[in-house]
């Protein structure tokens, strides 16, 4: 025992001489900081011009870079703070920690900044995007509100899945491939009001990154997307905050020192009134009514020493509607999240973070008043640990290995009545639980002057564990029989490999070729009536008959940078094409809701996609913005459905352009607009009718063979500071937003009405959501 | 029963959470080619009985459906059969007098333009309607329900559906206000389902006004068939409705619609 003590005592002494003498020479690394707040900048770069070499900060504000020894300038920058200079001397300084002072004009440019214009050509990574949040708010708002999911569906490559739908398709994939966390923990339904709204609040966040193609192989569970959210820590320094009162939500953010340079907190809450959005003024028999959401943010960061930082974020959001006085009938849906990371410097080449994770979502449906009262809930939660750690052996390389296990548990939804005399028995599908793990390996290597390459492997697992009863079906989805699983048994293991890779060669200074291969497997599904999504989907696991499914995708991307009068335009053009197996559609009028047998209302296929992503980013001067667009294609082929035949999937865009522009006209005053246009969302129509008990019932012959007409508009919006006081820390502005500016009336779905006046006449009515929508909030900060 | 309330639901939050506009518009949509559409429903009690025949149409005919005269129609339960005559264009009724039987599976055979079309039915006993009674709606002021009260026999997955006669003219005159349901979850037990919403102002109830209801004792599949009417009535595409798809009929050959055997129980009740 003693020579235990005495071996650690040695061992904690020895490590910074060990450091010391062990540090390959040319090996800086530090952390860059928020000279005013002392947060950190992930993101942040450093730049030898003189040797061509970068490096950006991780999500700690950690930086490392190889440099041969001798002198060297660095340039650290970060979008919104004024950039530092250093000169240093590489063979004794190892350490340094940057602190930058943040701009005085934190709006002046940029509507999206990848850190530095021009860098996209020196990552290795294609197929993703940073967006730093304050980059965020000057472009337009729908309905006053900056959405940031709004904003990636500018981005070439993500298309959004329906007017009002937060739901979104990245690269031909359906919206539960989509992969998004906020600080690690995950969350299911991203959208409020049935997509009006997403629930990200704009003022707790950091940044956003979504990788649309090479997903790092430390994150595995969906083969589309990754959105990896954010939140940002409190200020370390002062008390301080903002908010805003709007037309349509209000909310208020309030962050500070809870021990001053050690502990501080974030917190922040928003609230819709949308009850204007209730049609039913006109039934006299309708009461009272609400319908809003809610957003809770919360997040305490604590430095507790040099090595040892941690920080827990929560979250939990609801959108309730409720009518009806004596006997209420409420429904209610939103997510909670709660996750715990410490993140822990082993080593100065060594970086251990471990995160402890709750997601959850749920919705219930609830009467009240007399013996029909009754009570629908349904929903799921995963609770989980997920390790990393990273090595720097050198400068050429940057590992990371770390494991995951998640354990889950779904609900899809019990219906039953609550009064004693209730008529309604209880129906419904009995829950059931699963595990995921994942363990992997991943590596940044520089190989010479030209090349460079991110690779990885992940291997991942998921098992069905009971207790549960699972039903059987046969080769014609017929129901057999089921069986009954003891609690605590597993049955149902499904394993895969899943390869990353990613290339990149430099041309020249101002161009590079990259080229990327991602396998993708996953283990949940969601069940869902619509292709938008809706609060009542359900997410099922992987079973005997429902098989993860499988994504293979091939990209390649040329990336220029172009000098124009002295600033910098990036353009971009990616290929892709990616296979997916296993995908699941639904057999004609499937029972869905309550259905403890639902597996045997799934059909198998399999689904490809395949386009081309061009973009034009400018992100310096007065006028800023991009123009991007996407030609694509996304089929399906499912058994039974269609006849067996390929058919085009529900979120087939052929094309998709989006111009984006922000001006800043005065020191004061910036005017922004985005014109969004897309190719009409596939759809089923009828080809012919047939009477039946005075009725007319439509004929379908081909799924999806007709289009909604094509979907534009133009959104333009204002920001007006006020007279920024120096003496004064509380200042405000003025955002003025139009959506929809030139009121164009978007189909949303098709309507037949049969004609009361002629018996046997069908007539046909478009149905759009928005018209013209202008909003007006007052931001502030102090 | 577990279909009407999940049906509620759906229509609620379809209602109560959106704010959309209509424009009538036209539209052109491609034609398939017509086919042979049956609708035809025995039951235990006395006749009429009947099948009534008509073409498919393109989607924007505008008319009423033409009927199909030349078919030739026979029933049959295994034993006897049955000719079928045609007394309205399209319509080709059973000799008077002619009642299903429960227990009997019966078999319609129409011969039309050199194909044979099949359709079978098997006529299940109808678990008897006890009594009527009127219920307050949980939220609606002053409005009542109908209820009928009835005991599920419990060895049986039972199915049904209902006609309702106000001073004896037909409520339920076209399929989409037919009231069904089945008893999933609540299966053996004595069960008060609401059926009926009485009206309010001019037309609530008057004393001496007669409600009557008839009980059918229906298969799965009628069942299945009655869902998947509802669900393509109207609206194409949205969030709550799915991809529509066609009405699952139980007659071969490709014609549509639907050829049912039923067991009928009515119960009637004076408005005091």
């Amino acid at each position: 025992m003693k020579k235990l003590f005495l071996i650690l005592f040695i061992f904690i002494l020895a490590v910074p001489v060990v450091a010391e003498e062990t540090l390959p020479e040319g090996l800086v690394r530090g952390r860059i900081t928020d000279a005013a707040t002392g947060e950190p900048l992930p993101g942040a770069t450093v730049f030898a011009r003189d040797l061509r070499i970068g490096a950006a900060a991780d999500p700690m504000g950690y930086y490392n870079i190889a440099l041969p020894s001798g002198t060297h300038t660095l340039e650290v920058s970060f979008v919104g703070y004024q950039t530092r200079i250093l000169n240093i001397e590489v063979r004794t300084q190892y350490n340094i920690d940057i602190a930058l002072e943040p701009e005085d004009q934190l709006l002046k440019e940029v509507v999206i900044q990848d850190r530095r214009p021009g860098e996209h050509v020196e990552r290795t990574e294609m197929g993703v995007v940073r967006l730093p949040s304050q980059t965020i708010r000057q472009v337009p708002a729908f309905m006053g509100e900056v959405d940031i999911l709004k904003v990636i569906q500018t981005l070439p490559g993500v298309q959004s899945a329906g007017e009002g739908a937060s739901g979104f398709n990245v690269r031909g994939g359906g919206i539960d491939q989509n992969l998004i966390l906020m600080d690690e923990a995950p969350i299911y339904n991203a959208s409020h009001l049935m997509g009006f709204f997403s629930v990200f609040n704009n003022d707790v966040l950091k940044d956003i990154s979504l990788f649309k193609g090479n997903i790092p192989a430390e994150y595995g569970g969906r083969i589309s997307s990754l959105l990896d959210v954010r939140v940002k820590e409190g200020d370390m320094q002062q008390f301080g905050g903002s908010g805003g009162i709007g037309s349509i939500s209000s909310r208020l953010m309030l962050e500070g020192p809870i021990v001053k340079d050690r502990i501080s907190f974030i917190a922040a809450g928003r609230r819709s009134y949308a009850d204007i959005f209730i049609p039913l003024a006109n039934n006299p028999d309708i009461i009272d009514n609400r319908l809003f959401f809610y957003d809770l943010n919360m997040k305490v960061f604590a430095r507790i020493n040099e090595r040892n930082r941690l920080n827990i974020t929560t979250y939990n959001g609801r959108d309730i509607f409720r009518f009806g006085d004596q006997s209420p009938f409420t429904m209610g849906w939103g997510n909670t999240t709660f996750a715990l990371t410490w993140n822990y410097i082993l080593h100065p080449n060594w970086l251990l973070d471990a995160s402890l994770v709750y997601g959850g979502y749920d919705y219930s449906l609830r009467q009240e008043g007399g013996n029909t009262s009754f009570l629908w809930e349904a929903g799921n939660n995963d609770v989980g640990l997920k390790t990393g750690l990273s090595w720097f052996p050198n400068e050429n390389h940057s590992v990371k290995m770390g494991f995951s296990s998640f354990f889950h548990r779904f609900n899809p939804g019990v219906f039953k009545g609550l009064d004693d005399d209730s008529p309604f028995g209880e129906i419904g599908a009995e829950g059931s639980d699963a595990l995921q793990h994942g363990i992997f390996i991943s590596n940044e290597q520089k190989m010479g002057e030209r090349w460079s390459a991110e690779y990885g492997l992940r291997f991942s697992a998921f098992q069905s564990i009971g207790p549960a009863t699972v039903y059987n079906f046969d080769d014609n989805f017929n129901y057999v029989d089921s069986t009954v699983y003891r609690g605590g048994e597993i049955y149902n293991t499904w394993t895969g490999l899943e390869p990353r890779l990613g290339l990149r060669f430099s041309l020249s200074g101002n161009a590079s070729l990259k080229a990327s291969y991602n396998r993708n497997l996953q283990y949940i599904h969601l069940a869902s009536y619509s292709n938008g999504g809706n609060p009542l989907d359900i997410w099922l696991p992987s079973s005997q008959m429902v098989r993860p499914q499988i994504a293979n995708q091939y990209a390649v991307g040329y990336f220029q940078n172009i000098p124009l009068k002295g600033q910098t335009v990036e353009s971009s053009v990616e290929l892709f094409y990616k296979d997916m197996q296993n995908q699941i559609d639904f057999k004609d009028n499937a029972q869905l809701m309550l259905n403890p047998k639902i597996e045997g209302e799934f059909r198998f296929g399999r689904g490809w996609a395949y386009g081309a992503e061009f973009l034009l980013r400018k992100l310096e001067g007065r006028l800023t913005g991009w123009i991007s667009y996407t030609l694509s294609r996304s089929e399906r082929q499912i058994e039974s459905i269609n006849h067996g035949n390929p058919y085009v999937s529900s979120f087939d865009r052929t094309h998709n352009l989006n111009l984006v522009a922000t001006y800043q006209l005065s020191q004061r005053v910036s005017l922004s607009a985005t014109w969004v246009y897309t190719t009409g969302a596939p759809v089923t129509l009828p080809s012919g009718r047939f009477e039946y008990g005075n009725q007319i019932v439509p004929v379908y012959t081909e799924r999806n063979a007709y289009r909604l007409p094509d979907y534009h508009r133009l959104d333009v919006g204002a920001t007006i500071r006020g007279k920024q006081r120096p003496d004064r820390r509380f200042h405000g502005e003025w955002n003025l937003s139009v959506y929809n500016a030139y009121y164009r009336k978007n189909t949303w779905m098709f309507d037949f009405r049969p004609d009361n006046t002629q018996p046997g006449k069908v007539d046909a009515f478009k149905v759009y959501l928005f018209p013209i929508i202008p909003a007006v909030t007052y931001n502030f900060f102090f | 029963m577990k279909r009407n309330v999940k049906h509620i639901a759906l229509v609620l939050i379809a209602l109560a959470t959106f704010v959309a506009c209509s424009e009538k518009i036209e539209l052109d949509l491609n034609t398939s080619n017509t086919r042979l559409v049956v609708e035809g429903m025995i039951t235990d009690q006395n006749g009429p009985h009947g099948v009534i025949l008509t073409q498919s149409s393109s989607y924007f005919f505008n008319e009423p459906a033409p009927g199909v005269t030349d078919a030739v129609v026979t029933l049959s339960d295994g034993g006897q059969q049955w000719q079928l005559t045609q007394e309205n264009a399209g319509h080709y009724m059973l000799p008077q007098g002619f009642a299903g039987m429960p227990g009997s599976t019966y078999q319609l055979s129409i011969l039309h333009e050199n194909t044979e079309y099949l359709a079978s039915a098997h006529l299940r006993e109808v678990p008897a309607i006890d009594s009527l009674s009127r219920l307050p709606h949980p939220i609606l002021p002053g409005r009542d329900f109908l209820v009928i009260h009835f005991l599920d026999p419990p060895q049986t997955r039972d199915f049904f559906m209902y006609h309702i006669f106000y001073n004896d003219s037909l409520v339920t005159d076209s399929i989409n206000k037919v009231p069904f349901g089945d008893d999933e979850g609540v299966n053996g037990r004595y069960l008060s389902i609401p059926v009926y919403l009485f009206r309010s102002g001019d037309e609530a109830p008057q004393p001496g006004d007669r409600i009557r209801v008839q009980k059918f004792s229906i298969s799965e599949e009628y069942f299945q068939f009655m869902i998947a009417l509802r669900r393509n009535q109207g609206t194409v595409g949205g969030p709550f409705t799915g991809p529509p798809a066609n009405v699952p009929g139980n007659i071969n050959n490709g014609a549509l619609g639907f050829f049912l055997a039923a067991a009928v129980s009515e119960v009637e009740m004076v408005i005091e």
